[in-house]
């Protein structure tokens, strides 16, 4: 009962509280936020997850293993490329995979995928997991609970700008200007849930 | 209506594009992690700047040079990687700014191997039509760019939230303590992005009034 909790907690505190939009700007960009669609939001949110969990998945254990045989002043350097490789691993085999096995998979996430897996919230879900010293199956769940926050995060930014496009915004606020106005000041609501600034 | 200027100079401004009229941070909305969060002093913000041009420069001149032979499917990872590895070996010139400055950057410098300026303009100059020095220039223009826009915000953000720039105190006659957090970041940013539009809306309307004094439009 006390691991469920925990995972939630993780889970939460990851998607809400150290939202990596919101908490951390990662993943921001004129791309990202213009996305026009609530499927494609779930279609680059989901695709985004899952190159996380997977890239979370393969560097815990690499990460320990160089810990041995690596010198502690040239671990950070392993590690940063060592969570690259991950990813660019995750990217090429999801890629051919998808394209040979399931064409029809394949057909809706190409324009998307490169997007999503390169892209600093996932970079930053896998140094950060390392950095908090979470055990693996914390990783695991902070991995998902931080593509899960990223994909709230989009539909939060999407319905703003549904609503704000209906209003009369000055000329020169137009566009992303004013997403990333609002994207302040949801993260200043934000912050009041956390009270203090993240470390970098 | 005549359009001779504004062409002219549109033609001309292709080459200092990302500098001003398409800035990569207030124009393009590119590498926005960087410039929110890391730029909370000024010495941040040379660093990011100056990390962002060290990778940013040789990607995209190997993009223009061999990028039309990768294929599609293997270009994002390779300049990912590619990135990474310029990132890391820069990463020791840094102690020229300050010997702290990797520690306050934290993860942030890692992520400068997937920021979206480089990604995009790698993708751009290695199609079929790859111009080595148009991507060299557009390289040191984008970087350029991208600093104006980190130590402008950092500017400020260190000398009304610090009252100091580059550590250097400062006498004004208030602080907001606000300034140093990630949400005044996006605030400034959607500020200075606003009045980066606002003040090139101005230079072309500016030519075109020059252009056509006396047209009903300029009324």
């Amino acid at each position: 009962m006390e691991l469920v909790r925990n995972f939630l907690f993780i889970l939460l505190t990851a998607a809400l509280m150290q939202n990596t939009v919101f908490a951390r700007a990662m993943g921001i960009g004129r791309e990202t936020t213009q996305l026009s669609s609530p499927e494609k939001i779930f279609l680059f949110g989901g695709s985004l997850t899952y190159v996380a969990f997977f890239s979370a998945l393969l560097t815990y254990p690499l990460a320990l293993l160089c810990e041995h045989f690596i010198a502690l002043e040239n671990q950070t350097i392993a590690r940063y490329l060592l969570a690259i490789l991950m990813i660019c691993l995750v990217y090429l085999v999801s890629w051919l995979v998808t394209r040979r096995f399931l064409p029809v998979v394949h057909y809706y996430i190409r324009e998307l995928f490169a997007a999503a897996t390169f892209n600093c919230a996932v970079l930053g879900t896998v140094l950060i997991t390392y950095v908090s010293n979470y055990s693996f199956a914390f990783t695991l769940v902070y991995a998902v609970g931080s593509g899960i926050g990223y994909t709230l995060a989009l539909l939060l930014i999407h319905e703003g700008n549904r609503r704000i496009a209906l209003s009369d915004i000055p000329r020169s606020f137009r566009g992303l200007p004013i997403t990333i106005l609002y994207i302040g000041i949801l993260s200043l609501a934000i912050y009041g849930l956390i009270g203090h600034q993240l470390p970098t | 209506m005549k359009l001779e200027q504004l062409k002219k100079h549109r033609r001309r401004s292709r080459l200092l594009n990302g500098i001003f009229g398409r800035n990569p941070v207030f124009v393009g909305g590119m590498a926005l992690p960087l410039v929110i969060i890391a730029t909370t002093n000024l010495k941040n913000a040379a660093a990011i700047s100056l990390l962002v041009a060290c990778a940013t420069l040789p990607a995209v001149l190997f993009a223009s040079v061999l990028g039309q032979r990768m294929p599609d499917w293997a270009a994002p990872p390779f300049y990912a990687l590619f990135t990474m590895i310029l990132v890391l070996t820069s990463v020791p010139v840094l102690g020229l700014i300050s010997p702290e400055v990797t520690d306050s950057l934290g993860i942030y410098t890692a992520l400068v191997s997937v920021n979206t300026m480089t990604l995009s303009l790698c993708s751009h100059h290695a199609g079929d039509q790859a111009n080595p020095l148009l991507a060299l220039i557009d390289g040191v223009t984008y970087s350029i760019g991208f600093a104006l826009a980190a130590l402008l915000v950092a500017a400020l953000r260190e000398a009304f939230g610090t009252n100091t720039i580059w550590g250097v105190p400062l006498k004004l006659p208030f602080r907001i303590y606000g300034l140093q957090l990630a949400y005044s970041g996006f605030i400034l940013v959607a500020l200075l992005s606003a009045c980066f539009r606002f003040l090139r809306r101005l230079a072309y309307q500016l030519l075109y009034r020059h252009e056509n004094p006396f047209s009903e439009e300029t009324s």
